[in-house]
This record gives structure tokens, C-alpha cells and sequence, in this order.
């Protein structure tokens, strides 16, 4: 009785916890070096989506298509920040703007070119049990996958030089530019990486839901909310600790009132959060920690 | 062709302008008598073109002079609609019920801006927080409305019916006038109706409070710190724009007989975005104008099908922030006024110089010595020791995180006295200062400034009491002019008769009298800090925080400014300044505080200061 309770909590809570920081990730990276919220977020989610799909149809095995739609719309998230939000480095609100009308044209052209759907690629049908309930194991996968991304995420940030260099340009990129730093093509990397997870998060996600041109808005109403909570100072902790603490929050909410009250839980949260936290999960920490390393330096 | 420039870049001008008027009455004219002419059917096409007027209105309030985005207007849209539905279904479409019903709406409305307005403002988040999180109500909304099908979602007698919405509903009654769709009244009330709330707007953000707003937009903090309660206006401006968005709601219901989910959602909440970046969201004007244009087009589009329509705004809204941020409407409106320039300068240097040859310098300055505001300030010939203590702050304590910032200071500043700060990097010096004008709220201790204790007041609370502060970056609106900078400081008395000569009074002290009708932006940077101390003045302070004031300046321009400060305290001013340039501290010191790793160090006249050892050991780095 009570293993059923706990491992079904256990699951709801990786489950919740996978997609949100699935759905964040990419925006968190962009937001975080650049500065940027960029709305066409959901959209590079669907374009990873149909990338996945199309080659799957294709033929190509699962693990290639996913490959396939991280190339396709990492090069997309190039061509998008050399051609559009390059333009915008002194206007954040307007590359906030232009990046939903970006967001808009992609959905909208999806639609009249492709129609208003895509072959859904089938479900791997990995199954394991707990108790007495059993449980789709493709979902623990997402889980194990999410939290690699942000363990390769933290191997850059802190154990590669040019992790270091992209850390510089967030702090103070006047300063980074001075010292030989090229923030530009950081920018550009930081993008084309942000929209690369984005590209990731639709392909993994294809196989469990419907594919449909507005199908990026699943996301990017929790992915706001994941971001916001979490805050660009650091996106590792933020993106984690965000998801954690808002899948904590929705897992017992969503379990015992169903989705839609879960959501709205997670924006009351995120209102109640950002009235403590300003500046987020990841500014309050980075707050306290740079205090901190100040002391103990003095 | 010539008075288009004048109404579309309308923003900062006083009054309503001649050809705002005609243009008015031509528009009034043709919008009476459009009805003799027009068929049914285009009358209700008419009110479908206006219907978004409020809520892109609001939208230019909210974003384009408060400088607050929300991609959220239509979730206000949506649920003044929903509510005004599910009322009037409730409680049957006669008068009373339906006059309830629009309020049920608006309330509503209000309580949900209000609600999630006090968590954004209070909490003081950054910019691209609002945007963000209004969208996601707006999904979240949309997202919930659209699986409301079925029997068990109902409000009364009311279903929520899913993605197929709310059918039936009844229109404005009053009396036996009807506001339902393909009405004249219906007509009158969204056309009319628009072009009242055109003015309305206008004249609140041309008045007195529309120059706070607007400062808020062009720097937040500042405006704080000159004695507003920001965070309470920018609530009360979000929910303004709300029950404006609310009202495009309604009018969409009466017209339509409908809701659904669908008007709630993303692609909707593009619509008034888009209406106010194409028209332009710094002008109101513009903002109508689109508004009713794009809504014609879109109109147009959605005949050869819905999807067009949609990506001709994504197109719009990326090709206007590319090419053209300010707005297409109010560009034209700046080309048309810029070709028209040379007639409109002659016009304007001659108001000018008429308004300044009143302001002569004789008149001024008899009469600033009479006026009462310096009355307030006591005269500097009592000895130190017998005037009244101004501020005490005793045992404030302040630490973030880990660090200690401030540990166990306290001071006592007289009235009229002239305090040195002084101190290494990193001791605490303008942690003290945000402290006292309350930018940061101190964790212990207390702060007792003209008697009252101050350290649970927000900051706009204390400038009000007489406290002010001049930031150590210069901080000043470079888009406005001298006079209208001066003009934004709160005034507790809401007096303005004395302003002029009060402008005048404070620039001449700079020498700066003949630049008060230039703009801000032109200045040097030392004029810049002093237009920044006219600033802290202007909100006729007790006690004057100077951070660094001499900054960047030469050592010509530093005696200027410490002569300033000297002739200040003459008249009575206290001041505590932050400095690091001894020489200037030599011409100006009376009383000296040394501020070591977030404690008092030592504390008295500055020879006593300068020869103490350990002081010259840590501060001026002797060994």
C-alpha cells in the first residue's frame, strides 16, 4: 500500500520534474548569457518535434532522429541569433518582441505548409512496475536524460575553458570584451546550444503527445514559469533547483486535482516565489555565495 | 496635410492642440453621420474595427509610458467577458442585471490585475519577468477554459462549455435601449466610447501624474528616490490597463453573442501587441489609428483564412522591431513633423524665450529670498553642539548572505551640519547611505530622523520626510528637459506656484539657468551631477546624501561644487557626503566619519581625523 503510494509520487515527481526542466533548459542557457527571453522557444521545441518525426518516418532509428533534430535546429538557433537577435543587444524587451512574431511565423507557416498535424512517432513500450502499478519506463529515461544535460551542462560551465569565458561574458561583458574575449561569438554558441535543447526536448518528447503546429505552447507556459522561479544568475542552479522545487509543488497538486490546478498552483508559486526572490532561485544563491567567498577572501 | 505631425507625436505637449481639435471634430463629424450611409452590416464591421481600441490604449499606457510589457491584456479581455457571461446568465439580461453584470466583470478583472500586479511591483523584479509571467496566465488561462466541456464545469446555471465557450449572451440594457450586435446604439457606444477614452488617457498621461508615470518608465529608481510611491502607481496603472483590456472584452461579447477560449489565448494575445508596436506605443494616437487599420486588414485577411492573418502579424511585429522599433504610424508622424520642422522651431524658440524673460533673474531672486521654502531650513549661526539632532542612527546592523555590510553603526548628525563619510572600498559607506534613505532595510537597530523613527518607512516614505539622495552613477532623465526633470520630484504641498522661480533658483545656483529648456542628455557630465543635485533638491529635503559627488570632475569644477555644498549648509541644509578626494573634503569638512569593514572606525574634526595614526594607516595607505 504504501509502496504504491511512494512509488507512484516517486514517478509523478520525475515525470513532472523531467519535463520542466526539459522545457527550460534552452530558454534558461539563452536567458542567462544573453539576457534574453526568447519566445520562439516553443516553437524550436515543435521544429524538434517534426524534425524527429520526419526522419523517423524516414527510417532512421530513434537515437539518429534525436541527434538529427538537435543539428537541425541548433544551426536554426544560429541563423536566428545572427539575423535577428544580434540586432537587439541594447533593446531586451524588443528582442522579446521580435522573437514572438518569430514565434508566430513559425507556427503559422508550419501550419499552411504542413498541415495541422504530424505522424506521432510510436511509444517505446519499456515497461516496469512498482507495487502493483507498472509504469512507462521511455518517461524515467526522459528523467535520466534531463538530468545528464545538466551534468554536461555543469562539465562545460566549469571544467572547460570556454565554459569559463561564456561565465565571464555573463558577469560583466563590457569587462570580458576587454580582455580579448570574443562575447559575440559566445552569444551566438549560447543560442545556437539553448535552441540545440530545445530541438532535444522536442524530439524526446514526440513520442508522448500529439504533434501539432501550436504544440510548443505545452511547454512554454511552464518553461516561464521554470525560468522566472529559477532566474538567468545561474542557469545550473536555477533550471535545477527551479524544477525541483515547482515539481514538488505540482506533483501532490496534479495528483489529487488534476493538471489544470497544478498549473495554476505553480503560478501562484511562482508569484509567492518572486515576491521572496526577485532575482530568483539562482540570484538568491549567487548572492549569498559571492558574499560569502568576499568574507572569506578578507 | 500639416497638422499630422502635431497630433501623432503628442506625447509631452500640455495641451490639446489646434489641430488635434479639428481633426477631432472632422472624425466626430464623420462618425455621426457614417450611419445615414452605411449599411447594417458595414456599421457592424465598424464596431468590430473599434472594439480593440480600449485595449491597445491600455496596452500603450502600460508599455509605452510606464514601460511595463504584458502579453496579458486578453486574459483580462477574457475574463470580464466570462464573468459578464456567466452573471447575465445567471441572473437574466434586464437593466439592472446587465449594469451588474459589467461591473461583476470589471471587478473581477481589477482584483486579478491587482492581485498579480502587488506580487510584480512589490517584489520590484526585473523587466522581462512581467511579460513573461503575464503569458503564461494568459496559457494557463486558455489551457484551462478549453477543457471546461461538459456538465460538471458550471457557474449556476452558466456552462463554461470547453473550447465551444459561452453562446448566448445577452447585450447592455438600458431601458429599451439594447447594445446588441448590428445596432446603432452599439455603434455609438464602441466608437464614441473610443474616442473618449482616447482623451481620457491622453489627458492623464499629459497631467502631472502622466509625468510620473512616464519618469518611471525612463528610470524606476530614481523616480523612487524623488518621493514617489512607485510600486503603488505602477499597480494602479496595470489595473487601469486592465479594466481597459476588460472593456474591449465586454464590447467583444455584445457584439459577437460569444466567447470561447480561443479569445483568451496565445494567438489573441498577439492582437493588441501588435496593434501598439505598429502604431507606435509612446503615442496614444498612433495606437488608435493602427488599431482600427490593422483590425480592418486582419478582417480583410481572415476572409481568405485565419492563418494569414496570424502570420502577417508575426511578420509585422518582427519587420517593426527591425526596422522600424518606434512604431510605423508615429514615424510618419515624426517624418511628416520633421519636414515641417523649421517652422515648428521658430514657433517653439520664441514660446521659449517669452517664458524665460518672465523668469528674469531680479525678480527670481527677490523673491526666492521671501519664499517661505527655505524658512524650513534653520539658520546656520547657532553653535553645533546647541542645534537640534536631525538624524540618529543608533546600532544599525545590515548583512547579506554571509557578509556583515554594516555592523553596529551608529551617528548623530546635527541639523545644518556638513558630514564627511570617508572610508576604504568596501566599508560600508553607500550600503550606509541606502540604508538610511531605505533602499535596503536594516536588520537591527534604529533610525530616528526630525524626531520620527524612520527604519520600518519604505523609501518614498522617507524622501517625503525630507531625505534625499543624489546616486553615485548620475542618474538623471536624459529625455526630458531641465525644467521638466525638476518637475518630476514629489511635492507634498502640490504646490506649483512658486515652481518656476524654484527651477529657477536651484539651476542658477549652477549657472545652469539658460539650459532649462534644453534636454538633459546635452549636458556635460559635471553638468549632469549637478542637475542631479537640482534634482535631490528639488524634493526640498532636510538632510542631503551625496555619494560622491565630485566624481570625474576637474579640480576647477570640484571647488565649484564644493563652494555649492558651503553655500547650502549656509542656508541651513544638512548634508552627508560620501568622498574619497581629500582636497575637496579639506575645503568643505566640518565633521568627519570614518567608515571601516562596516564600523564606525573613528569619528571628529578633520585635523583631528588626518593626524590619527591607525586612520592614516588603513585610509591613506601610510605604513
Amino acid at each position: 500500500m504504501i509502496i504504491n503510494l511512494v512509488g507512484n509520487l516517486l514517478y509523478q515527481f520525475a515525470d513532472n520534474m523531467a519535463f520542466l526542466l526539459l522545457s527550460a533548459l534552452g530558454l534558461i542557457i539563452i536567458l542567462g548569457v544573453l539576457n534574453i527571453i526568447n519566445l520562439a522557444h516553443g516553437e524550436l521545441i515543435m521544429i524538434g518535434a517534426y524534425v524527429a518525426s520526419m526522419s523517423y518516418y524516414a527510417g532512421f532509428p530513434l537515437w539518429l532522429c534525436f541527434v538529427l533534430s538537435v543539428v537541425t535546429v541548433s544551426l536554426f538557433g544560429v541563423f536566428l541569433e545572427r539575423f535577428v537577435i544580434n540586432r537587439f543587444s541594447e533593446n531586451r524587451i524588443g528582442a522579446m518582441v521580435a522573437t514572438w512574431g518569430i514565434s508566430l511565423i513559425i507556427s503559422q507557416g508550419t501550419l499552411i505548409v504542413l498541415g495541422p498535424s504530424m505522424r506521432p512517432i510510436p511509444l517505446p513500450p519499456w515497461k516496469f512496475s512498482i507495487g502493483a502499478y507498472s509504469y512507462s519506463g521511455y518517461r524515467v529515461l526522459l528523467f535520466v536524460v534531463a538530468l545528464i544535460l545538466v551534468f554536461v551542462l555543469w562539465l562545460y560551465f566549469y571544467k572547460v575553458r570556454a565554459g569559463i569565458f561564456t561565465r565571464a561574458t555573463m558577469q560583466d561583458e563590457e569587462m570580458a570584451k576587454s580582455i580579448g574575449i570574443n562575447t559575440v561569438g559566445i552569444g551566438t554558441l549560447a543560442f545556437a546550444v539553448g535552441a540545440g535543447f530545445a530541438g532535444l526536448t522536442g524530439a524526446l518528447y514526440a513520442p508522448t503527445m500529439s504533434l501539432v503546429p501550436l504544440m510548443g505552447t505545452v511547454f512554454t507556459a511552464m518553461a516561464f514559469i521554470t525560468v522566472v522561479v529559477g532566474g538567468g544568475a545561474n542557469p545550473i542552479v536555477g533550471a535545477l533547483g527551479s524544477s525541483a522545487l515547482l515539481a514538488l509543488v505540482a506533483t501532490p497538486l496534479t495528483t489529487s486535482f488534476g493538471t489544470f490546478i497544478g498549473r495554476v498552483g505553480l503560478l501562484i508559486a511562482a508569484l509567492l516565489i518572486i515576491r521572496v526572490m526577485p532575482n530568483g532561485i539562482s540570484g538568491f544563491v549567487m548572492d549569498f555565495r559571492s558574499r560569502h567567498i568576499r568574507t572569506v577572501k578578507e | 496635410m500639416s497638422f499630422f505631425y502635431k497630433i501623432l507625436a503628442q506625447q509631452g505637449e500640455s495641451k490639446v492642440s489646434r489641430p488635434f481639435m479639428v481633426i477631432l471634430g472632422f472624425g466626430l463629424a464623420l462618425v455621426l453621420i457614417y450611419p445615414a450611409f452605411a449599411s447594417r452590416f458595414a456599421i457592424t464591421n465598424i464596431v468590430f474595427f473599434f472594439l480593440f481600441v480600449p485595449m491597445a490604449l491600455g496596452l500603450s499606457l502600460l508599455w509605452g509610458h510606464c514601460g511595463t510589457l504584458s502579453f496579458g491584456q486578453v486574459a483580462f479581455f477574457g475574463i470580464t467577458g466570462y464573468v459578464y457571461a456567466i452573471f447575465t446568465i445567471n441572473f437574466g439580461d434586464s437593466t439592472g442585471m446587465t449594469i451588474l453584470g459589467v461591473l461583476a466583470g470589471l471587478a473581477a478583472t481589477a482584483i486579478v490585475a491587482a492581485f498579480f500586479g502587488y506580487f510584480v511591483f512589490y517584489g520590484q523584479v526585473s523587466a522581462w519577468i512581467i511579460p513573461v509571467l503575464t503569458l503564461a496566465l494568459t496559457l494557463i488561462l486558455e489551457l484551462f477554459l478549453g477543457q471546461t466541456a461538459g456538465y460538471e464545469w458550471r457557474v449556476g446555471r452558466a456552462l463554461l462549455g470547453g473550447f465551444n465557450g459561452i453562446n448566448n449572451i445577452a447585450p447592455l440594457k438600458l431601458g429599451s435601449v439594447k447594445f446588441a450586435s448590428g445596432t446603432l446604439s452599439l455603434y455609438y457606444f464602441s466608437v464614441l466610447g473610443s474616442i473618449i477614452l482616447l482623451l481620457l488617457v491622453r489627458k492623464l498621461v499629459n497631467s502631472r501624474r502622466g509625468a510620473v508615470i512616464v519618469a518611471i518608465r525612463e528610470d524606476t529608481e530614481r523616480t523612487r528616490m524623488l518621493g514617489h510611491n512607485v510600486n503603488f502607481i505602477q499597480v494602479v496603472v496595470f489595473v487601469i490597463s486592465a479594466l481597459l483590456a476588460g472593456l474591449s472584452g465586454l464590447i467583444y461579447v455584445w457584439w459577437g453573442n460569444f466567447i470561447d477560449p480561443s479569445s483568451v489565448g496565445m494567438l489573441s494575445a498577439t492582437v493588441p501587441v501588435v496593434y501598439t508596436v505598429v502604431g507606435g506605443k509612446e503615442s496614444l494616437l498612433a495606437t488608435m489609428l493602427s488599431t482600427a487599420s490593422l483590425a480592418f486588414v486582419g478582417d480583410f485577411l481572415s476572409a481568405h483564412g485565419g492563418w494569414y492573418a496570424i502570420l502577417v502579424n508575426g511578420v509585422l511585429l518582427l519587420g517593426v522591431m527591425l526596422f522600424c522599433p518606434r512604431g510605423i504610424f508615429l514615424t510618419i508622424g515624426e517624418q511628416l513633423r520633421r519636414a515641417f520642422s523649421t517652422k515648428m522651431n521658430t514657433m517653439r524658440d520664441r514660446i521659449i524665450l517669452e517664458t524665460a524673460s518672465i523668469d528674469s533673474p531680479d525678480a527670481v531672486s527677490n523673491e526666492s529670498a521671501a519664499s517661505s521654502r527655505e524658512v524650513v531650513w534653520v539658520s546656520g549661526t547657532m553653535k553645533r553642539e546647541d542645534r537640534p539632532v536631525l538624524l540618529e542612527v543608533k546600532n544599525i546592523s545590515k548583512s547579506f548572505g554571509g557578509i556583515n555590510a554594516i555592523s553596529d553603526v551608529s551617528l548623530t548628525v546635527r541639523e545644518g551640519e556638513l558630514r564627511c563619510l570617508i572610508g576604504p572600498n568596501g566599508a560600508g559607506k553607500s550600503t550606509l547611505f541606502n540604508l538610511i534613505i531605505g533602499r535596503f532595510l536594516s536588520d537591527s537597530g534604529s533610525m530616528v530622523f526630525h524626531g520620527k523613527e524612520i527604519s520600518p518607512l519604505p523609501a518614498y516614505l522617507r524622501v517625503r520626510q525630507g531625505i534625499s539622495i543624489k546616486f553615485q552613477t548620475t542618474r538623471i532623465y536624459s529625455g526630458l528637459t531641465l525644467a521638466e526633470n525638476l518637475d518630476i520630484a514629489y511635492r507634498a504641498d502640490g504646490d506649483v506656484n512658486n515652481e518656476a522661480h524654484m527651477r529657477y533658483w536651484m539651476l542658477s545656483m549652477f549657472g545652469m539657468e539658460s539650459y532649462l529648456y534644453k534636454l538633459a542628455g546635452n549636458l556635460t557630465h559635471v553638468q549632469k551631477q549637478w542637475l542631479e543635485i537640482s534634482l535631490a533638491l528639488a524634493t526640498r529635503p532636510r538632510l542631503l546624501l551625496l555619494d560622491e559627488p565630485t566624481a570625474g570632475m576637474t579640480p576647477e569644477e570640484t571647488r565649484q561644487t564644493a563652494e555649492l555644498i558651503k553655500k547650502l549648509t549656509e542656508k541651513g541644509l544638512t548634508i552627508i557626503v560620501i568622498e574619497h578626494d581629500m582636497e575637496f573634503i579639506r575645503q568643505i569638512a566640518d565633521q568627519v566619519t570614518v567608515l571601516h569593514q562596516g564600523r564606525v572606525f573613528a569619528e571628529g574634526p578633520l585635523s583631528w581625523i588626518e593626524d590619527h595614526k591607525e586612520v592614516r594607516r588603513i585610509y591613506l595607505g601610510e605604513q
